[in-house]
């Protein structure tokens, strides 16, 4: 369903304008439909607001992945001078793609720790009072610093996945948050002759990399 | 200073139902500057969150933010 509004102003144009101010996207990529011309009236007699329908042209964007692109775009103008904030969804992600900034590290955070917080106050103030889009997640990546992590994490698990199977002693890898955990199994479940437990030590939680006791006869 | 000030009560502002309570007070230290968040009682459940995580991220955009100016600063939230 496409998110259609209807927004008022002295001129159709106007209108227009702080409809793309509301939902925080330019004009080519909305429909807009004139219901009313505006009148000036006659000394101050006969004044009409002009009113206009305006169209998301594209179906996948939520109310809330639209909202949720304006709060990071505002939180980022106080962090840094410049930015560009692309938004895709799915039907269960929006996916905030932050781009164009000279400040990378300060976004990224330590071992991603500012790109979670942003996701996580984001997410909860883009819900609030919002209906279309609620069951999604709110998803942030600087400058595609995550998917390079998880293809990182892919690699090392596998390394290490061929390693356990020619050595047939387990392996414990570093700790690791839930998220990038959640990468490692994936990765994990294709990889054949070897299985996995999770330890876990005070707050952290390892994955250990054992070789699988049937199959894989050397 | 005044921008760390500023996006702190436009995050807590924007989390409560009572922006119009929010009060962020600085209170300038040799290093380090202390922000006491103020919200109505109501919301103070909004603005620390689930064991405490909605107040964890807001320390880490405001531990950037200060970063960024080449200062430390610290958020406490009044009860």
């Amino acid at each position: 369903m496409p998110i259609v509004i209807e927004k008022e102003g002295k001129t159709a144009s106007e209108a227009t304008i702080s409809a793309c101010e509301d939902l925080g996207i330019p004009r080519s990529e909305l429909d807009v439909e004139v219901l009313r011309e505006g009148s000036k009236g006659v000394l101050g007699i006969g004044v009409k607001k002009a009113k206009v329908r305006i169209t998301v042209k594209d179906e996948s964007l939520s109310e809330k992945g639209l909202r949720s692109k304006k709060v990071l775009e505002e939180i980022l103008s106080y962090l840094v001078p410049s930015y560009a904030v692309g938004i895709r969804e799915n039907p269960d992600k929006i996916k905030l793609d932050i781009k164009n900034t000279n400040d990378k590290g300060l976004l990224i955070g330590k071992k991603g720790e500012m790109i979670k917080a942003m996701e996580y106050i984001v997410g909860k103030v883009a819900a609030r009072r919002c209906d279309d889009g609620r069951e999604k997640r709110v998803s942030i990546d600087v400058d595609g610093y995550k998917r390079k992590r998880e293809d990182t994490i892919s690699r090392v698990v596998r390394d290490t996945a061929k390693k356990v199977r020619k050595t047939r002693k387990p392996v414990s890898l570093n700790p690791m948050s839930a998220s990038e955990r959640r990468i490692a199994y994936i990765t994990l479940k294709r990889e054949s002759g070897v299985s996995y437990e999770t330890k876990i030590d005070r707050n952290e939680k390892r994955i250990i990399i054992t070789p699988s006791s049937k199959g894989q006869a050397q | 200073m005044d921008q760390i000030t500023e996006l702190v009560t436009l995050i807590a502002k924007s989390l409560v139902d009572n922006p119009d309570q929010v009060e962020v007070r600085e209170v300038a230290g040799e290093q380090t500057a202390v922000l006491e968040l103020k919200v109505a009682p109501d919301d103070l459940g909004k603005i620390i969150g689930k064991q405490g995580k909605t107040a964890k991220a807001i320390r880490t955009i405001l531990s950037a933010s200060a970063a960024k100016m080449r200062k430390r600063a610290v958020l406490e939230i009044l009860e």
